[in-house]
């Protein structure tokens, strides 16, 4: 993109010339907007500080006293960045955007809808209701053992799911399928959690 | 969003929640989900010898709208042969229910339930 303030030609997040605020760049993607390699295995800490370092050269503090469209250009970056770290800071997520960069959507609603098998969906229901039914004096301990195996099956295959991707598995279809699956062991993950709480101290 | 007064009816007194005996032959079982909100429905069906079902229960981990379509669902099935059962469409589902477009695919996964369970049906019957 030309520098909208003074012309010049290849201007990315600021101008080489003028050192203006560019429009974030709709080509890039949330891997290339924090400029770190469109790869599933990511250190964590380093995502968070290639994200606040840019963030830090887009302050809403740095424009208080700029033009219009500076402000707004500086405002449009980081709500950019923010959309970036957001999705590729939860490693499912990031994964799930590595399959739709190669136009595969885990959430595909109609045509695209990912199957699931039978054994996996009553497997779900099956430990929902389990969930469902703790109750009793050992109900605590049945919770958090429960919590801790799905959560290690959860880390398993995202692993795994992470491994495929970044050996550039070209079998897009069976990756979505762990994707999805993925989505329900978290929802199972998230149910254990949300009624581990009055329990404890009432 | 405000769901209607038909969906919070059955959302709060669900139809038919519960299980059928899956070894039974005359049992169909259909199982499906949505990735897209990690829905899951699990509907069953008891046919009578005359191909009249009998019986229909339910289980849904899903939002209002899931819940309520196949609660109502398992109503309207109760009394019909397979046959008639698999004339039910989405589009009827939604409008009994007042979905909102953003919920219709939770009346499509009750159709597919309820298409799922029937094929089951068949296939132990070896009707499939």
């Amino acid at each position: 993109m030309n520098c909208w303030e003074c012309g010049a030609p290849g201007a990315a997040m600021f101008c080489e010339g003028c050192e203006a605020v560019q429009p974030p760049d709709p080509r890039l993607d949330h891997f290339a907007r924090l400029g770190v390699e469109p790869r599933f295995d990511q250190d964590p800490d380093a995502l968070s500080a290639a994200h606040r370092a840019l963030q830090r050269r887009v302050h809403p503090d740095r424009y208080a006293s700029a033009g219009d469209r500076p402000r707004r250009f500086s405002m449009a970056q980081a709500t950019a960045l923010n959309d970036a770290i957001r999705v590729l800071r939860d490693p499912l997520r990031r994964a799930e955007y590595m399959l739709h960069l190669r136009g595969r959507d885990v959430g595909a609603e109609g045509e695209g809808r990912v199957q699931l098998s039978p054994a996996f969906l009553m497997e779900i229901i099956e430990l929902r209701e389990a969930v469902d039914e703790l109750d009793g004096p050992d109900a605590h301990t049945e919770r958090s053992r429960m919590a801790r195996e799905v959560a290690a099956r959860f880390e398993g295959m995202l692993t795994a799911l992470g491994r495929r991707l970044d050996a550039g598995d070209d079998d897009l279809d069976a990756m979505a399928q762990l994707a999805a699956q993925l989505r329900y062991l978290r929802r199972v993950i998230d149910e254990l959690q949300v009624d581990d709480g009055p329990g404890d101290w009432t | 969003m405000a769901y209607s007064d038909k969906v919070i009816d059955h959302y709060e007194n669900p139809r038919n929640v519960g299980s059928l005996d899956k070894s039974d032959a005359n049992v169909g079982t259909g199982l499906v989900g949505a990735p897209a909100c990690g829905d899951v429905m699990r509907l069953q069906i008891r046919v009578t010898d005359d191909g009249v079902i009998e019986d229909a229960r339910f289980k849904t981990y899903g939002c209002g709208s899931a819940i309520a379509s196949s609660s109502l669902v398992t109503e309207w099935v109760k009394g019909r042969t397979v046959d008639e059962a698999l004339t039910i469409k989405n589009n009827d589902i939604a409008q009994h229910l007042a979905l909102p477009p953003v919920k219709i695919h939770c009346s499509v996964l009750a159709e597919d339930a309820i298409r799922a369970a029937i094929e089951d049906y068949k296939r132990k019957k070896g009707l499939g």
